[in-house]
Formats: structure tokens, sequence, C-alpha cells
């Protein structure tokens, strides 16, 4: 072979190897763009913001949020609600072809079935756990959830759309409640219990010792939450015992603190517990949580409207968790 | 020849190029698969359907309120019944039960049959008729037991043996019903209500429904009398309700 053919051979195979190696290495920055979290491999665990003033780099390697058994197949294989999680503002984001998602889905359980009800759905008088765990990856004291609630309404062709910002949407956040604890009680009328430290928008799940994140894919913690929605508005606001009480309240008699601390949130939030009906809320009568018996009656059938509201608008109601670690 | 750059011959050459194209794609094949079951993340949604609530009401004749369900008077010197039309409606609602509960101080029993409603005149082989006059301004109505085999069949919960116009007062109902009361000794045993429970529940069939799953049915509650000769001015508490049923 004489120089001239070796060295045209070189260069044919020098140009295909090089354009080869381009073709690859763009093909892995846009992977790695779209994917932009989930890249582990062959991009670094950051993603680079710039806006005109600064770049902000989060880190996204220090933990991630898991669920264990993600075979909610309803609410999996279903692509109307993935998409409308998708399209719902901060949330939970489907990449419907590719079957890839940032974020965790779980099932609110419910412990609760009615003789009068034939559907899965809650309804007043639900309780249940939501549960989900944390692997660390690096050294953490703590991870904070912000945690808001929005629903998503139903159509006849069963698509949903988000209807977070509608006065349904905020009623969630008063009829179901989400505590730290709970305690089982027994009686005559089924299982009950008393709930005790309520999560008010932000809950702080603490590692006890330096968590486990010495194997490559680290130690799972256990977060779990109880939420209830009561059924009626005296389940709040008396204890048993209480002859105005036709049921069990949620908080034990002699924890006063936790119900003292819902009852004064009532007060100052009653737009998310309350509805009259599009009207004025009924005023709430006094000054401390200790003058409700002065009108409960009328918060009470405020109540029930408004458990009647979620109802009538929301055919689905999703909690939303929003991790960030604490070093 | 001196030469510091490397030369491959032309075959080697193509072997090495393609052992190269193959290890890339073989990469980026394993790249691409992984990512499907990678879905952790920072946020967890949890999610759950809502019931559908159920609306049940029950109204007076023509639907209207149930402040216009007025049963009064009772002639017990004229005939030996009397009757009165209410109506159950509601939204989403597919199967439901009726029950009574009564205090006795009258010796009267209760009897409920499904009614129909007509305007103007009345079938001629109508089993007994009630007339209502709407308060809407609509025109007078008529309401009526099509058959005997509309009658709504029940049996009571706590009646003394052989009576149907007297209640125990010794029996789980008693205790659920004066529960919290101490002193039970002092109480009438006319007022003792006597609870009657439907055998079955009403189905509401997909023609009652209009297209918001709206439904109204009307029955006619008899109120029949056998032992009273004089009108004793004596008066009696019933509730009819109605309650949303799976079956």
């Amino acid at each position: 072979m004489t120089n001239g053919k070796n060295k045209k051979s070189i260069l044919i195979l020098v140009g295909s190897f090089a354009s080869l190696v381009i073709v690859f290495v763009v093909l892995l920055l846009a992977v790695g763009y779209s994917f932009n979290r989930t890249l582990g491999w062959f991009a670094a665990n950051k993603q680079v913001t710039a806006d005109d003033m600064s770049v902000t780099i989060y880190d996204f390697s220090t933990f991630e949020i898991y669920v264990a058994n993600d075979d909610m197949t309803e609410f999996a294989n279903n692509d109307d609600i993935l998409t409308h999680l998708n399209n719902h503002e901060n949330a939970f984001q489907q990449n419907i072809t590719s079957n890839t998602r940032v974020g965790a889905l779980c099932q609110m359980k419910s412990e609760v079935v009615s003789s009068e009800i034939d559907d899965d759905g809650i309804f007043p008088g639900s309780y249940g756990t939501i549960t989900f765990d944390i692997i660390p990856k690096a050294e953490l004291t703590s991870v904070t959830f912000d945690i808001s609630y929005f629903g998503l309404t139903g159509t006849n062709s069963g698509v949903a759309d988000a209807a977070s910002d509608s006065l349904a949407g905020g009623m969630l956040s008063g009829h179901l409640l989400m505590f730290e604890d709970r305690t089982p009680i027994s009686g005559s009328d089924g299982p009950h219990y008393y709930y005790s430290d309520r999560v008010n928008g932000t809950y702080t799940y603490t590692f006890g010792a330096s968590p486990d994140f010495t194997d490559s894919y680290g130690e799972h913690y256990t977060v779990t939450l109880y939420w209830v929605w009561p059924a009626t508005f005296d389940q709040m606001i008396f204890n048993d015992g209480d002859a105005r009480l036709h049921s069990r309240s949620i908080f034990s008699p002699s924890d006063t603190t936790s119900s003292s601390e819902l009852q004064t949130y009532i007060i100052a939030n009653n737009e998310y517990f309350l509805y009259n009906s599009g009207k004025t809320l009924i005023p709430f009568l006094g000054t401390d949580h200790a003058d409700f018996e002065l009108n409960y009656a009328d918060l009470s059938g405020e109540y029930n409207e408004g458990d009647q509201l979620i109802g009538e608008s929301v055919r689905y109601v999703a909690v939303l968790f929003e991790a960030t670690a604490n070093e | 020849m001196k030469s510091n750059r490397l030369i491959i011959s032309g075959e080697r050459a193509v072997r090495i190029a393609r052992t190269v194209i193959v290890v890339l794609l073989a990469l980026l094949v394993c790249a691409v698969p992984t990512y499907s079951w990678f879905y952790v993340g920072r946020r967890a949604v949890a999610i759950t359907p809502v019931s559908n609530p159920t609306a049940l009401y029950i109204s007076a004749a023509n639907k209207e309120d149930i402040s216009y369900l007025d049963l009064s008077g009772i002639d017990v010197t004229n005939g030996t019944y009397k009757d009165y039309v209410f109506c159950i409606r509601g939204n989403n609602v597919w199967n439901y039960m009726l029950q009574l509960a009564y205090t006795t101080n009258n010796q009267f029993t209760f009897e409920i049959y499904r009614a129909e409603m007509t305007t103007g005149s009345v079938p001629g082989s109508a089993i007994g008729t009630v007339l209502y006059v709407p308060h809407d301004g609509t025109a007078d109505q008529y309401y009526y037991i099509p058959n005997a085999a509309s009658q709504v069949t029940g049996h009571f919960l706590n009646n003394r043996s052989g009576s149907d116009t007297l209640a125990k007062d010794n029996d789980a109902y008693h205790d659920d019903t004066y529960s919290g009361y101490a002193d039970t000794a002092y109480i009438n045993q006319y007022a003792e209500p006597l609870y009657w429970h439907a055998d079955t529940a009403i189905n509401v069939l997909n023609e009652d429904m209009d297209y918001l799953n709206n439904f109204f049915h009307y029955y006619i509650l008899r109120v029949r009398w056998s032992n009273e000769k004089q009108n004793d001015r004596e008066t009696d508490i019933i509730y009819i309700s109605a309650r949303n049923s799976t079956s």
C-alpha cells in the first residue's frame, strides 16, 4: 500500500471515529438534560441554573424519596391522572412516554370501609396512613417536607383537571388533618384513634443517629404520617364523655395541648373548615376556643357543608410532599 | 521512514473501527433503559379518590319542603284510616332503606305504600286517593296507591309480643334510646318509641333518575286505627327516615 492510500484510510477512519464520539457525547448531553436528575452515571448529579445575577447549583445527591411498592395500578398506569399531576404547578413530573418519573407516588391508604358507600374513595369519617421511605445518600441531620393539598376534579370522560386554587382545594387542608402520632383506643363501636402532634404545612424527619449511607443505595428510613377526615365538627372540639358529642373525639381527654392547638387554628383559619353555600360564614361567637359551644351547632352545619363541597367538587385528593435536606 | 504518527493498515483500521462502533453502541444501549426503573426523586405525592357525597331528603308532596308535610286532621269517628303523601328524593343514591319510629299514645298502626301522582281526575282503578294542594301555583294533585303490591313491607324491631302498638321497655333498643338517662322507671310506656324497619331496600332505577342522577319517589303513609272510638286529643311523634344502603 502506498503512503497516500494509508493516509487516506486513516483520515477516513479518524474522521468516522471522531464523528461517532461526537455523536455519542451529544447524545449523552441530550439525555442528561432531559432526565436531569436521574442521570447518575454519565453526568454529574448537579443541575446548574443561571439567571442574570448568579448561578445556583442544586445538589440532588444527598437523599431520595422512595416508595417500596409503586404498584398502585389505578394511578401508576392512569395517564390521565399522571398528566394532570404533571401539569399541576410544582408537582410531580411524569414522563409518560419513557415511564420515568421525578417523584414517588404513594396511596393515602384508607382503613375505613363503609356499608353505605360502594366506591373505594374516602369520605368524612375516613382515616389512614401515608408512608414512604427516605434514602439518605450523605451525612444528613434531617429532611424537611413542605406539605400542600390539591384536588383533581373529574369529568364525564374521566379526565381530571387540577382544582387546587378553588374553594374546595382550600377546604382540603382543613378537613384532611394530618398527625405524627396516633394511639388506638378500644371501643364498642369499632377501632378508633386519638391523634396528637398535628402536621401544619411542614414536617421534619430527623435521623436518629448518623444515617447509614454506606452501601451504594443507602438505608431506607420510613416516614409514616396519620391522616383523618373527621366526620363532624364536634369531634374536633369536644372530648369523649361530653353529651353534645355523638361519636368519638379525635383527641384524648387528657391531651389538652393537641386539642387547643387545632381549635386555635380553626378560629384563625375558618375558611379552611367551614362553608356556607357561598354566603358569608357565620361568625365564631367568642374569643377563645372554649367559646365554641356558643354557636357550635351553626359551625357544625357549615363544616358539613364543607364536606359536601369537597365531595361534589373533587374526584381525587393529592397531598404533595416537597423535601429538602438539612445537613 | 521515521514517523511519530501511528499508522494502522487499512484492514486493521476497519477492524478497530468496527470494534469501537460496537462498543459505543453497546454502551449507548445500556445507558437508556436503566432510567426506566429509576423513578425516585425529591417529591412524593399521596393520592386517593374521594367518594361521591350522597344526598337523600324527605319532602312533602310535589317535592315541596318538608314543612308542608302536615299529619293533622285525623278524625277517628270517620272511617278507619287516613292517608298522607311524602316524598323521598335525592342524588347519587341507588338504594335506600325506609324506617319509622313513633310514640304510641294513639293506638295507630302505620303502613307505607309507593304512590303515583296524577293531576286532574283520578284513574278509575286507583285504590284510595289523597288530594294535595301545591304551594307553587301548579294544579291540584292526586296521589294514589297503584296496587296492593306497592306496599312497603316491614317488621317491628321492638314491639311487645302480641302487640303492634306498644314498644318493649326492657330490651337493647330501650337501652339505646335512653342511654344516659338515669331513671328509666319513670318513662311512660306510650312514649317509648316503636321502631319499624322495611324488609328490603328500595331500588332507585335508572329511569327514575334525570341526567344529574336526581330522583324522587312518592309514598303514602296510611295511618290506620281500629280500637279508637273517639277523638281524645292525644299526640304522637313519628319519625320517617330514609337511609342510603348499598344493596
